[in-house]
């Protein structure tokens, strides 16, 4: 009986090891990508993207994240605000189509916190960042679809990236949060 | 909604100064320089509401450092004479300029056909405002220039292209202390009339075409095509005002002003206030119908 748990356990923890390692692919339906942004000092604002996409991989030695946003997709729940949100003054979503982050190296902080450094570009440009990564959970949803969900919280200056939207109406930092579910299959 | 900052450095700034320059121009009788005058009351509103990067990025910045090439272009215009008028094509190539940064989204085709109806604009305005300035005083054609520009800009920012409304409207600031001014600078220089308009004719339709450019394209829900067209062949009605018969001037003079005026903003007016009624409208209260 012994022997049988031992075998038992070997495997689960090999298949664990082997799902891990797989690269995921985003799976938008589970997954959020919210920001908050202060208006004039006065009050929070929160919006969220509904177009992105991308791939990760949760691995001891080579986690890696390749997460692509679709800026156009920007949601405030104000149709005039989003329009304006992907003009010129700041996303200008017809020039730079896209926001993307690709990461360079991984730290493995704990068993359950990442520390990503990477290249985020936006409207254009490209900066090195690092975000904190956490990992909330592993499972298979639906059985046979093994997934891993992560959660990153950071902070990106608008100033940064040269969007020089009135910083008198829309603060300049932005609070990012993206919970993200990747899946096998 | 317009900040303070944006009022006062946007689209106050460029009139004080184009005010304060025109002062000197009145006393030196630099008739030559109006064009030049306009594209600094622009650049300086410009640079302190948005700082304009170089090499150029995207279309704001585009349209600042094109107002150089409309200030150049404009002062030869009127140095050189009528026979020139093909230099008001320099519309086309401000348009080419402000729409080239997103070709790959919108498509060579729409950057071309901008370009040749911003060019046949330039041109058939340089063409026939000289004209129109030998029957009314500049001064009215100048005014009826500002009103153009001040619509075009009313309706780019309603478009939510902020930036590029802020910049139109500075600009129709800058040309009304001209337009008030160019009477006495044109009588006390020596200059004539139309010589000026002439200058001052490339510089506004250069700027006018980049402006409705950006705000057709830019935007996700940009300019119509009808709002593009109208605004941008307004400035034709002024020289078709200046045809009306009769021996008073001062009936084409009104004519001349009120014409294209009134067409711009009944356009102008009711998209600003649908834009003012959506700014304050959230998703959920937008009917979304059976």
């Amino acid at each position: 009986m012994k022997r049988l748990v031992a075998v038992a356990l070997f495997v689960a923890c090999v298949s664990s090891f082997a799902f891990a390692a797989v690269p995921l692919t985003v799976d938008p339906v589970h997954s959020s990508f919210v920001f908050k942004v202060t208006h004039a000092n006065i009050g929070h604002i929160w919006g969220h993207f509904s177009d992105y996409g991308g791939t990760f991989v949760i691995d001891d030695s080579n986690s890696a994240f390749d997460i692509t946003v679709n800026p156009a997709s920007v949601d405030t729940g104000a149709k005039k605000r989003d329009e304006h949100l992907q003009a010129p003054d700041y996303f200008n979503t017809k020039q730079y189509p896209a926001i993307t982050f690709k990461s360079t190296a991984v730290k493995k902080v704990s068993d359950s916190r990442l520390e990503a450094t990477g290249d985020l570009t936006l409207h254009g440009v490209t900066r090195s960042i690092v975000v904190p990564i956490e990992i909330v959970g592993k499972g298979e949803f639906p059985r046979g679809t093994g997934r891993v969900g992560i959660e990153a919280t950071f902070s990106v200056k608008l100033s940064d990236y040269k969007i020089k939207g009135d910083p008198k109406s829309v603060a300049d930092e932005i609070l990012i949060i993206a919970s993200l579910e990747g899946k096998d299959k | 909604m317009l900040t303070d900052r944006q009022i006062w450095v946007g689209i106050a700034l460029p009139g004080l100064v184009s005010m304060a320059l025109m002062l000197i121009v009145i006393w030196r009788r630099w008739a030559l320089a109006l064009p030049t005058v306009l594209g600094i009351a622009i650049m300086i509103g410009y640079w302190l509401l948005r700082r304009p990067e170089l090499p150029p990025q995207d279309g704001c910045d585009w349209l600042f450092w094109m107002q150089v090439p409309l200030m150049l272009g404009g002062t030869l215009f009127q140095l050189l004479g009528a026979r020139w008028a093909a230099v008001g094509a320099i519309a086309g190539a401000v348009t080419y300029a402000v729409l080239r940064p997103i070709m790959p989204a919108i498509g060579p085709a729409a950057i071309w056909s901008s370009l040749v109806v911003a060019t046949l604009w330039g041109t058939t305005v340089a063409i026939t405002l000289p004209w129109a300035a030998r029957r009314i005083d500049s001064m009215w054609i100048a005014a009826a220039l500002a009103g153009i520009v001040g619509a075009s800009a009313v309706i780019v920012l309603s478009s939510n292209f902020l930036t590029y409304g802020i910049i139109g409207m500075g600009a129709a600031m800058a040309i009304l202390p001209i337009a008030v001014a160019l009477r006495r600078t044109a009588h006390r220089s020596g200059n004539d009339g139309p010589g000026i308009i002439r200058g001052l004719s490339v510089s506004i339709m250069g700027l006018l075409a980049g402006l409705l450019a950006g705000g057709r394209y830019y935007p996700h829900t940009g300019v119509s095509p009808f709002q593009f067209h109208v605004l941008g062949a307004a400035p034709l009605l002024i020289p078709l005002a200046c045809c009306l018969p009769g021996k008073r001037d001062w009936v084409r003079c009104v004519a001349a002003v009120v014409l294209p005026s009134a067409i711009v903003w009944c356009i102008a007016i009711p998209a600003a206030w649908a834009a003012r009624h959506a700014a304050e409208t959230t998703d959920s209260q937008v009917p979304r119908g059976l």
